[in-house]
């Protein structure tokens, strides 16, 4: 399969192996943070650890989006669908289970809200267009490799008149949060597996502050297994030499500039908003979109009334020290007793993306975990 | 856990996370084209975003829209 099979060959796995190994200062102890949801789920469904020296320790970031999303959020998207008869609420597949203060998307669906899942906003756009006597609100969410395809659909909307559809919109960016990663006093890093299809919109640039304010290398990397390796192979070399960049491990794909038709879409439609609450790292500023004024008409925040109210997360669940990286997901008191993938209480246990899901399926647990060919 | 819905491949959302798929374009009718995984699977792809784009491209898409187009 093109673009795939030669990032799985476990011959070039075992020779990125032996290179990191040659390279690792023996007397120190790296941590390096993906900080992209997909990185983790290929970390642990292809057991890309059994590759790396045990001074690399791989720390997982709050890069799924899901994940990140506050329970108050969640309740604000089912208050829409429940108090608005004509309403029909479209998210993503990810998106329904997460648990709110007043239950799930799903849970809201069984006491009779009309709230469907959609691909893409197109297709929210397409049910709206589909029941002009009905209004659509889609539930945006993710980073910036998903702003586009919203910003997108907010374009088509405004450019063919249509008045029953809006848009709440979640949108957070990756920047700000690396940021409150660094910040924050429980975590030590030593490099970042920077998010690869977040890149293809963003570009690297970005990231360049990283190197030059905290001297510490960003690679972004591809979401094969001999992506991460060879990302991984690269900041060790770095740090070998002595040098802190960006490099761009995932060239065959994302362009150092970015897309800046997308960024262009992005901008018409969306600004950044002053403060946005993510789960675990508290209020970041200037940390996710909303809505330009442009597009205020189309905004389901102006549109409806919505409780705003800030919901703590279960007593039990530790997600935000997971989301940064302090704790690993087994080490959390509830990691497969009463949180797993079936009823989960944490939203690292929603996505399939989220750290403590894909360590439930392919680590400790192993139910799914696929191997390279040969082992290292 | 991933629900499935129709446009997940794999096991993995790609719907809301940073995943996003190379896919084939068959044709392309405006704004719009056809294209085709590796699996034969077609889906409706929004490509304002990479045009010019034109039968045989591959390009990366999330959530129904191009983002990249891959060069060979």
């Amino acid at each position: 399969m093109k673009y795939v099979d030669e990032y799985r060959d476990p011959e070039l796995a075992r020779s990125l192996s032996r290179r990191i190994a040659e390279r690792v200062d023996p007397e120190r102890h790296y941590k390096v943070m993906e900080v992209c949801g997909g990185h983790t789920h290929s970390i642990y469904r292809y057991g890309v650890h059994d590759y790396l020296p045990e001074s690399i320790e791989l720390v997982h970031g709050p890069g799924c989006p899901v994940c990140v999303i506050p329970m108050g959020r969640i309740d604000d998207g089912a208050a829409i669908a429940e108090s608005n008869d004509d309403v029909i609420l479209a998210c993503f597949g990810d998106l329904i289970r997460v648990p709110g203060g007043n239950g799930s998307f799903l849970d809201a669906k069984a006491r009779g809200a009309d709230i469907r899942v959609v691909y893409s906003p197109l297709d929210a756009l397409r049910i709206a267009r589909e029941n002009p006597d009905r209004q659509v609100v889609f539930y945006a969410i993710g980073f910036e490799t998903t702003a586009p395809s919203t910003a997108l659909t907010l374009q088509r909307a405004k450019a063919d008149g249509t008045t029953n559809f809006s848009v709440f919109c979640n949108h957070v960016t990756i920047i700000p949060a690396m940021k409150a990663i660094l910040d924050s006093p429980d975590l030590r890093l030593d490099a970042f597996i920077g998010p690869g299809h977040v890149s293809t919109v963003i570009g690297c640039r970005p990231y360049e502050w990283v190197p030059r304010d905290w001297n510490m290398p960003v690679v972004v990397a591809g979401f094969e297994p001999i992506d991460v390796l060879e990302s991984v192979a690269m900041i060790v070399d770095q740090l070998a030499d002595g040098r802190t960049e960006v490099e761009n491990q995932y060239g065959r794909v994302v362009p150092w500039e970015g897309n800046a038709a997308a960024l262009r879409c992005i901008a018409d439609t969306m600004e950044l908003r002053p403060w946005f609450e993510w789960r675990g790292l508290g209020s970041i500023a200037h940390s996710a979109l909303e809505l330009s004024s442009r597009y205020e008409d189309f905004d389901a925040e102006l549109r409806y009334a919505v409780p705003g109210v800030r919901v703590a997360d279960p007593k039990a669940c530790q997600c935000g020290e997971v989301l940064k990286g302090v704790l690993k997901p087994w080490e959390c008191k509830v990691f497969g007793t009463a949180c797993t993938p079936e009823t989960p209480i944490g939203t690292c246990m929603v996505s399939s993306e989220g750290a403590c899901a894909a360590y439930y399926n392919y680590g400790k647990y192993a139910r799914q975990r696929v191997e390279l060919k040969v082992k290292a | 856990m991933t629900v499935e819905v129709d446009g997940c491949h794999d096991d993995v959302c790609i719907t809301c996370g940073d995943i996003a798929l190379a896919l084939a374009v068959v044709s392309v009718d405006g704004d719009t084209a056809r294209c085709r995984d590796d699996e034969g699977r077609v889906e409706t792809v929004a490509i304002e975003l990479v045009e010019p784009v034109v039968a045989g491209d591959r390009v990366l898409v999330h959530a129904g829209v191009a983002l990249v187009k891959l060069s060979d």
